[in-house]
């Protein structure tokens, strides 16, 4: 992509109009209706976002919006519709035909809103449409959490000292994120700068590019996790963590024995994983080798835990009756036959340890 | 997988589970806490795609889904076309009753501009089938769906029917109290039943519900009750998780006729919150349910339509979590 001259020029943003051609614009939409083509990039809530970043942080001059001229002294923006229509609303908040609430909180948070964009100027637009196919269809490349996270760490200590208590609201505007986000991504940069720097705990195959990072922060989305480790999400020292505890999550979360997968492997294991961790027993299970979905099953209370195996068996045991007439005459389980006497027998004894232990009660 | 934190920040969670339902809830609860009461297809993919996006980085059962950030776009817009056009059936089936309008396009969803009574059962049902979402308002969101199902119960039988709460927390009448034996064998004779079991059976200290939530029979007149059984009885679960499945059995009539024997089998119902249904109006799961009569959000509205009224603890909580709207920031 080669402009004639290269020359990024700054422009005042009256003078720029959006695309009556931009393809992503649907066609019931009036190209030459500014409002209503507000209307329809106010739809998606990343605009009130970029709003948010610009008003915060300000135009980035080495973003150029690449334009044509419409004949009439004014420009035609190719590229760059979004960024033009966040400082078109910065400017003007009546001009939005809707999100009224938002713009409105967005505009009156702004420091900064642009009267001048930078803009490079084309002859024609066919010499922008080459790259317009990959910036749209293929676009750029999301950052990974852990780059996301190093980022905002940058940016923390930048404006630490002026923001202090609002540190993660001011971080999140900048990135155009939530504050909430904005936090948990730095708690888990700090627990991953004190894994890396105990080693990974010579985990083999551990490190900074195999560490499945989002494992860690999504981990901190649990409060029981976060209360096992002693992590508090204003301490980003990690004061009290716990470290003998850190290093056993690690392990559990990344360690492979024999190529078996790690016994934390999946973000949808946490879950168990939290509940196991609050509880003694279960964690001391854990810990001698029991699998997690075994250990989990501790952390109910023994009643309540037979109680609802019980249902589940006949819950399932109900359901395989519903079904049977539809078996097939070739039907090849014969050991079924088997296993159902087993079920026979083995609840004929429960149903007498259980009668047992309700009479004994009663005579004590 | 409940959160501890408050709503709505709590939603910073996506749904654990790929079933629509879920999603069109969570949906419909994001444009509930929307400072402009509105959220589209756009925003809808461009929250939930930057947090699925981070979680599943590194995560092998995701690798294969891992493809060119072009066909990932193509696969999060189709998602989010399916979740408004099961919104949009909801729409429609529901009318008046659905407190969301849509855009012409049917891409965005909008809170109407007055939350009418009408709206505030819905309302109500969608917050207790997102317990995840609301684990400080846990106990009042089941306790009052358990009214509703009494209510939803009572509307399908005739007026002298008798119906109430069998669970120890049943709040509005309390026919059914202290020890589970004592429970049980008054229900016998409320549902001219023979009692199976012997109070040793029991310990003093069992206060549940054996897992029968509510309880309702037709006392047909007869000139010596006790002498003449053989009456119409319908027994409920309530379920606001998705537990449900498994629970809907401990109501069933296999697992009472081991306590109490009936001429004629029990009637099973399981009461959930969800709206279970796929855009066609059939059941989501038809294979979730066994033994049982589904009642789930669309017929409870249906069935009700303006004849309940929230209590107060439950009108108020409701009206709190209206009110509650995200920062921008």
């Amino acid at each position: 992509m080669n402009s004639e001259n290269n020359l990024i020029i700054m422009e005042d943003i009256n003078l720029l109009k959006f695309d009556p051609e931009n393809p992503r614009i649907p066609s019931d939409i009036n190209k030459n209706d500014e409002k209503e083509i507000l209307d329809w990039m106010l739809n998606d809530a990343t605009l009130i976002e970029l709003m948010g970043s610009i008003g915060e942080s300000g135009y980035f001059s080495a973003e150029p919006l690449l334009v044509v001229k419409d004949g009439n002294g004014a420009y035609i923006v190719v590229e760059g519709n979004r960024r033009l229509a966040a400082v078109k609303l910065l400017n003007n908040p009546e001009l939005a035909p809707r999100k009224m609430k938002a713009v409105s909180v967005v505009v009156q948070k702004a420091k900064i809103k642009p009267s001048h964009l930078p803009i490079i100027i084309y002859s024609n637009r066919d010499k922008i449409i080459d790259y317009l196919g990959y910036r749209h269809v293929t676009g750029i490349k999301e950052w990974g959490p852990l780059a996301k996270a190093k980022y905002l760490k940058q940016l923390y200590y930048r404006y630490f000292e002026e923001e202090q208590e609002a540190i993660y609201k001011k971080l999140a505007q900048i990135i155009g994120s939530r504050a909430d986000y904005a936090n948990k991504l730095l708690i888990g940069l700090a627990l991953f700068n004190e894994i890396a720097e105990e080693g990974f705990y010579d985990i083999p195959g551990l490190n900074e590019n195999t560490l499945n990072f989002s494992l860690i922060t999504t981990a901190t989305s649990y409060n029981k996790i976060t209360a096992f480790l002693g992590l508090s999400f204003d301490d980003l020292d990690l004061t009290n963590v716990n470290k003998n505890h850190l290093r056993e999550l690690t392990k559990w979360l990344f360690e492979r024995v024999d190529s078996a997968p790690a016994r934390v492997a999946e973000s949808r294991n946490l879950n168990e994983l939290s509940y196991v961790v609050a509880n003694e027993k279960a964690l001391t299970a854990f810990r001698q080798g029991t699998p997690l979905a075994q250990a989990v099953l501790y952390t109910e209370e023994p009643d309540e835990s037979f109680h609802n195996k019980v249902l589940n068996a006949k819950s399932e045991i109900v359901y395989a009756r519903e079904i049977s007439h539809l078996l097939k005459k070739t039907y090849p389980y014969e050991s079924d036959v088997d296993t159902l006497d087993e079920i026979k027998n083995i609840s004929q004894q429960l149903g007498k340890h259980v009668k047992d232990i309700l009479r004994s009660e009663e005579g004590d | 997988m409940p959160s501890t934190q408050p709503f709505p920040d709590s939603l910073c969670k996506i749904p654990s589970s790929s079933t629509i339902h879920y999603w069109a809830d969570f949906t419909e609860l994001l444009c509930l806490v929307n400072v402009d009461g509105e959220i589209s297809e756009a925003d809808l993919i461009a929250r939930t795609r930057r947090i699925a996006h981070d979680l599943k980085e590194g995560d092998e059962k995701f690798q294969s889904i891992k493809d060119s950030s072009a066909q990932d776009k193509d696969r999060w817009n189709n998602r989010a076309r399916d979740i408004f056009s099961h919104l949009k059936y909801r729409k429609n089936c529901l009318g008046d009753y659905y407190p969301f309008d849509l855009s012409s396009n049917s891409e965005t969803l909008q809170l109407k501009d007055t939350i009418s009574e009408r709206n505030c059962l819905y309302l109500f049902l969608l917050f207790a089938s997102n317990l995840g979402y609301l684990d400080q308002a846990r106990q009042i969101l089941t306790n009052e769906f358990q009214e509703i199902s009494k209510a939803t119960l009572e509307h399908l039988l005739p007026e002298w029917a008798k119906v109430y709460v069998f669970g120890p927390s049943g709040n509005s009448d309390q026919r059914y109290r202290g020890p589970l034996w004592e429970k049980i064998k008054l229900l016998s004779e409320d549902i001219r039943g023979k009692l199976l079991v012997e109070e040793s059976f029991f310990s003093r200290k069992n206060v549940g519900d054996a897992g029968l939530d509510i309880v309702g029979w037709i006392p047909i007149p007869d000139p010596q009750p006790s002498l003449a059984p053989g009456i119409p009885i319908f027994f409920g679960q309530c379920a606001c998780t998705d537990k449900w499945v498994e629970k809907q059995h401990s109501s069933s009539s296999d697992t009472w006729s081991s306590l109490i024997h009936t001429i004629h089998r029990t009637s099973n119902f399981a009461f959930i919150p969800f709206f279970f249904r796929n855009i066609d109006g059939g059941w989501q799961d038809y294979t979730k349910i066994h033994s049982s009569i589904l009642i789930d959000r669309f017929r409870i509205i249906f069935l009700l339509k303006d004849s309940y009224n929230l209590n107060e603890d439950a009108s108020s909580l409701l009206q709190d979590l209206i009110s509650r709207k995200e920062e921008i920031y």
